[in-house]
């Protein structure tokens, strides 16, 4: 790993066992997180970004998931080969994640003050207890507890630009509107300093005035933190905004990767082509969207080789024969297809 | 296996089950007698697969009856909300707010012995529960957006929980009924043994365990083996009421 | 740019819609209430007006609360307005009989955002598609039926798929079979709300490009419903932006996203994320929350988050002028 290399993700290959079949969820993922770089994971529903995310930060339900073989790096170390009390240390301080509905990853009996209060405990104590402050233990707060860690619960709070965060500290989260819990679950994030914050769509559940302002304010953050973004959508308009560097997933495997301006002016994958132009925008003229033919593969059922090819108006015979691996194409511009 | 015993029933006692033979009394089961002899010389298994449709009967028709009482008045309540619904809530709360064994009882005082006041009883005993488990999985139901787009075609508030209501939350409350089987099956036994429910010389298994009960050291055959098959019943509908539910939800069909 | 209708009157016409819904509270709460008189309302639209022509698509775009998703119900009569007049095809719908009422909601149809909760999953496609005509009182079977392939061959699935249940179809499927029933009783005008929002990226642009082929077809008018600016923008001739209720602007779509009037479309316009990096804009300041519906600020509804706010907004509030061809604004500083 460089020096400038946060998190390596190599030929990581995870199953899930269902009824229906074996659900082949990530098919040799390959993929590079730098330090304090916004790198935009985008996908539609089902291609295994979020199943990505939850395995980098160790949140995946080991039955049913199953790791057949790869590595994740994390600052050196490859995360998959610790123990659970040690990847435990990791989550919380070297990693934490902002999920998409904030009501529901708030819990819903303890006020702002306490949970943010726990996630700082968390860095600071080190003491065992997952990212997800839903499961863990009630927090204890006596008067002189409550008044020597207020001030680190409000430095939070203003970080992420809360107004009148003496009064939010009392409240409960369903007194919030959407985008303020997204902004606490944020703060709660970065209350413990992380190198890398996994945002798993964010701002999916929020209107697009209160989105702007949270991808603005985690833009500003990741400057004044120094932590570096994994922000997973499947929205390509929040990506462009957002994200230094972008890696397209499809159907389990990351198909292109380079940084935002490249994608976006010369994608080189036809999946990524295509999708770009079936996007309706206010910045394009209402001319007709090409549609992509057909529909996303079934993870249970996944056509050999390419998993795109049977939708893609490229493909060449190598293509449903073999898998195609990500290489560098141009300086710093990965593609996985043969039909180059 | 309780279903055969009651369609053949009639055709294959070998004993007529109202006989009375002395001289046979108190015999334990033998090849001639399966399941033995009662204390009036009764053939205890020809007495139990008679009294198998008596208590397959009370329980189908109470849980028909209770089933279809309680959806009627849980979708109607469910689905309209208001005062409807208000009066609905108020009136099962009454109905539940006694334990069902006592209400059962007093029900079945009042009308007096006999299997069709068993019957009676039971069904006001039992519709409550499913009025409130329909009314739960209608205000469920009602927040789909086909039951809007049904609004949108015109339909009827009645012909909306006819078509759509009814087949999305009958599901649950079919296999709560299968189950429930055994349980009348229980109740009417506990009805009989109080000498509520049915009258000599009608065998009805519950019946036929408190008539036994005496002889429970001396001839264990009389009112263990009805109470066994009582069992075994109960055990066998909910079962029935796994696979009914799997059959019925249409994403299990291939 | 599409040909508008030139008929006089257009295909519906909204006038001053009003929807109110009591705040739903404890008995106890309902009673004090009632005795001192103050019920407390959602002003869910509060005087809407607009109009929709022949083979022209109006899109309504707004945020969570605005209002929207209720306008489209209301329109259709699926719940009661409270105040307001809804015309269509020349005739007062409120004013009607239950007969003739069943005979107009024919020519209305809508079509809904879940594919998986918009089909009754107990029942079969044919039902599906087949029941607007059954509840309108068609009676003759093989005509139904006829019809119900029609419809289905129209959206691109074929008449085999009429015996299978919803769970064997993905999910940009059953949006068309929603799309199939709405079209089954020939409608004039189709309420569409955020049919594609819950569509992945690639079965969006199928689905959009099957509503406009549609419409050329069969010259439909869309009522366009949706939070998504991009799609709205897409699909529409003109557009409508609402807040809190009310209309704040009304124009040709190009109008409203290149030049913007009122002060909350420039600030929406300018969230809107663009899928190029190059556009990133700076945002048009929007201060603070959406306020309660149930207790609308004074005056223009816009007035506690606006830059250009000054004491008149907070008096009353600013009616819809016309200070460019076609396009209305509600607003005392629009932009020039």
């Amino acid at each position: 790993m460089s020096t400038d290399e946060l998190v390596k993700v190599e030929d990581l290959r995870l199953i899930f066992e269902t009824l229906y079949g074996t659900v082949k969820a990530l098919s040799g993922v390959g993929l590079t997180i730098r330090k304090r770089e916004v790198l935009g994971l985008i996908g539609e529903s089902g291609c295994g970004k979020t199943v990505l995310g939850l395995s980098i930060i160790g949140l995946l339900p080991i039955p049913p998931g199953k790791i057949l073989s790869g590595k994740i790096y994390f600052q050196g170390r490859n995360l998959l080969e610790l123990s659970d009390k040690d990847m435990e240390k990791v989550r919380g301080t070297g990693i934490t994640m902002v999920f998409q509905e904030p009501m529901t990853a708030l819990n819903p009996v303890f006020t702002i003050g306490d949970q943010i209060t726990e996630s700082i405990k968390v860095r600071t104590e080190r003491s065992p207890r997952e990212s997800r402050p839903r499961k863990a233990a009630k927090p204890r707060l006596h008067s002189r507890s409550k008044n020597s860690w207020s001030d680190e619960v409000i430095e939070a709070l203003k970080l992420v630009r809360i107004p009148d965060p003496q009064s939010i500290v009392h409240r409960y989260p369903h007194e919030l509107s959407g985008g303020m819990r997204q902004r606490v679950m944020t703060a709660m994030a970065l209350a413990a300093k992380p190198s890398l914050m996994i945002a798993d769509e964010p701002t999916t559940a929020l209107d697009v005035t209160t989105q702007a302002q949270v991808l603005k304010l985690m833009r500003e953050l990741m400057e004044e933190v120094k932590t570096s973004i994994l922000f997973i959508s499947h929205d390509f308009g929040v990506i462009a905004e957002i994200s230094d560097r972008v890696a397209v997933m499809y159907a389990g495997n990351i198909v292109e990767e380079a940084s935002v301006y490249e994608l976006f002016e010369s994608p080189l994958h036809p999946y990524t082509q295509a999708l770009l132009v079936s996007l309706p925008s206010i910045a394009s003229k209402r001319k007709g969207l090409e549609a992509i033919a057909g529909e996303v593969p079934s993870l249970v059922a996944l056509p050999p080789g390419c998993a795109f090819h049977p939708r893609c108006k490229r493909a060449k015979k190598e293509c449903s024969i073999e898998v195609p691996k990500l290489v560098e194409v141009s300086p710093n511009h990965k593609v996985a297809c043969f039909a180059d | 296996m309780a279903l055969a015993a009651v369609l053949a029933g009639d055709k294959i006692t070998p004993y007529n089950p109202y006989q009375i033979v002395l001289p046979r009394r108190l015999q334990p089961p033998s090849w001639t007698h399966p399941f033995g002899t009662d204390q009036l010389g009764r053939d205890v298994f020809s007495r139990v697969i008679i009294g198998a449709p008596i208590d397959l009967a009370i329980a189908l028709i109470v849980v028909a009856a209770s089933i279809a009482i309680g959806v009627s008045a849980g979708s109607i309540g469910g689905y309209c909300g208001g005062r409807a619904d208000e009066a609905l809530m108020r009136i099962t709360d009454v109905f539940l707010a006694f334990p069902m064994v006592m209400l059962a009882l007093a029900v079945s005082m009042a009308l007096g012995p006999g299997i069709f006041q068993v019957i009676e009883a039971l069904i006001v005993v039992w519709w409550p529960v499913y009025a409130r488990t329909a009314r739960a999985e209608t205000i469920a139901v009602r927040e789909n957006q086909y039951i809007e787009a049904a609004r949108a075609s015109g339909l009827s508030n009645l012909a909306i929980i006819r078509n759509h209501v009814v087949p999305n939350i009958i599901s649950p409350l079919l296999v709560y009924g299968t189950l429930d089987l055994g349980f009348v099956i229980l109740y009417a036994s506990v009805l009989s043994y109080l000498g509520l429910g049915a009258q000599p010389p009608q065998p009805e298994w519950g019946k036929m365990v408190f008539d036994g009960q005496i002889f429970l050291r001396s001839a264990w055959w009389i009112p263990i083996i009805p109470g066994l098959i009582i069992l075994i019943v109960v055990i066998g509908f909910s079962l029935f009421g796994d696979a009914l539910r799997d059959a019925l939800d249409p994403r299990m069909r291939k | 740019m599409k040909e508008l209708g030139l008929e006089n009157r257009a295909t519906l016409s909204v006038n001053g819609l009003v929807k109110h819904f009591p705040v739903r509270r404890t008995f106890l709460e309902d009673i004090s209430s009632l005795i001192r008189k103050n019920t407390k309302v959602v002003h869910a639209v509060d005087g809407v007006s607009f109009e929709l022509g022949r083979n022209e698509t109006l899109g309504l775009v707004g945020e969570s609360g605005c209002g929207k998703t209720t306008l489209a119900r209301t329109v259709l009569l699926l719940t009661r307005p409270t105040a307001g007049r809804i015309t269509f095809e020349g005739k007062d719908i409120m004013a009607l009989k239950d007969a003739d009422l069943k005979k107009v909601r024919n020519k209305m149809q809508i079509v809904f955002q879940d594919p998986f909760s918009s089909l009754d999953p107990r029942m079969r496609t044919k039902d599906i598609v087949t029941e607007p005509l059954v509840a309108s009182g068609a009676k003759d079977k093989n005509t139904i039926m006829k019809m119900a392939g029609e419809a289905l061959e129209a959206v691109g699935l074929k008449s085999e798929h009429l015996d299978r249940f919803p769970h064997e179809f993905s999910g940009g499927q059953r949006q068309r079979i929603g799309i199939a029933r709405a079209l089954v009783t020939k409608p004039r005008l189709i309420v569409l709300d955020e049919p594609t929002s819950s569509l992945d990226a690639s079965i969006q642009a199928q689905v959009l490009g099957l509503l406009r082929n549609l419409q050329d077809e069969f010259e439909l008018s869309y009522l366009f419903i949706s939070h998504n600016v991009n799609v709205v923008y897409y699909m529409s001739d003109r557009i409508a932006v609402m807040y809190m209720g009310k209309i704040v602007e009304t124009a040709d779509a190009d109008d409203i996203v290149n030049k913007p009037m009122h002060l909350y479309t420039a600030a929406l316009m300018s969230a809107v994320p663009k899928p190029n990096p190059k556009l990133r804009r700076e945002l048009v300041e929007i201060k603070g929350e959406v306020p309660s519906p149930i207790n609308p600020p004074s005056g223009c509804r816009y007035h506690p988050r606006c830059p250009r706010a000054t004491g008149e907004c907070a008096l009353e509030e600013p009616v819809l002028v016309e200070p460019g061809r076609n396009h209305f604004v509600a607003c005392y500083h629009p932009i020039a």
